[in-house]
């Protein structure tokens, strides 16, 4: 991931997350080593011109992915179904890529639709992503890659 | 007047978030009807009369522009004004919306303000007129 697109993954999550999910996060190029429970949403970004393909990625623990669908859908995050928990990190996948594609100037891009699921998730590594963290906790990785 | 509202998103999510930004907006809201894509949207409004059409373009079965499609071949509801929320910022695949009947798109992630302002707006209705007759008050 290059630095323009860190910077521009760094400025759609953040504003998302504080539009729509009533959160903030701060970003740090480092991340837990060992692999964490949680939720990973990715969605395809396809440039018009260039032709490239582009896949764009969210990791969060288990926890803080709960605290974001519950404060979209304005419920308690406990006992909140799976699938409720899919569906939050699906748009929000979505709507980081939509605020990429504004973010990264005149080249036009089309989505793919989002998806979202439950796994083990392992650390991309400082180079390949950006860490997140709130209150000194870590949350998430964000990450893209040329598909 | 209470106005019957059309919310078509795969998202379970975003149709909560603009079903509550419109219980909240001041309008008085009567039926809310929701739809997972465009062809549900279809059925859905052989049966319901709406005022207002909120629709995501981006969906699974049919998308916002097929919608757009086939409303027009509707008579009885081609009048009903069509807002976008979309992730989309293609200009060329919006102009396309635009051409197809869309009356306005507003691009997600929004503002609460923003929203309500664009829906007042396109159904002719001043803020405190309405707001005055809401549990909300008036903002004047």
């Amino acid at each position: 991931m290059d630095g323009n697109w860190r910077e521009v993954m760094r400025a759609a999550i953040s504003e998302v997350l504080e539009t729509m999910y009533f959160t903030d996060v701060v970003f740090q190029q480092k991340a837990p080593s060992e692999p964490f429970h949680g939720w990973e949403a990715a969605i395809e970004m396809h440039s018009v011109d260039a032709g490239d393909e582009v896949r764009l990625g969210l990791a969060f623990e288990e926890s803080f992915a709960r605290e974001l669908a519950a404060n979209m859908l304005g419920v308690d995050p406990v006992g909140m179904p799976d699938e409720d928990v899919r569906d939050a990190l699906q748009e929000l996948a979505n709507m980081v890529a939509g605020s990429c594609a504004v973010l990264l100037g005149p080249e036009k891009w089309r989505l793919g639709l989002p998806r979202a699921h439950s796994s083990l998730i392992s650390s991309p590594g400082a180079s390949h992503g950006v860490g997140m963290w709130t209150a000194g906790h870590f949350v998430g990785w964000a990450w893209c890659r040329k598909a | 007047m209470a106005y019957n509202v059309m919310i078509i998103d795969d998202s379970k999510s975003m149709r909560h978030v603009i079903k509550k930004i419109l219980n909240i907006s001041g309008l008085e809201i009567g039926e809310i009807i929701e739809a997972g894509n465009g062809q549900e949207a279809l059925d859905q409004l052989q049966d319901h009369w709406v005022d207002l059409i909120l629709s995501d373009i981006h969906m699974p079965e049919m998308d916002g522009l097929e919608f757009l499609r086939r409303l027009g071949s509707h008579a009885d509801v081609s009048d009903v004004p069509v807002v976008l929320v979309t992730t989309e910022r293609n200009e060329k695949r919006l102009a396309e919306a635009m051409a197809l009947g869309a009356r306005a798109y507003l691009s997600k992630p929004f503002q609460p303000e923003e929203f309500r302002s664009l829906v007042f707006k396109l159904l002719g209705v001043e803020h405190g007129r309405e707001l005055a007759g809401s549990d909300e008050g008036c903002d004047f």
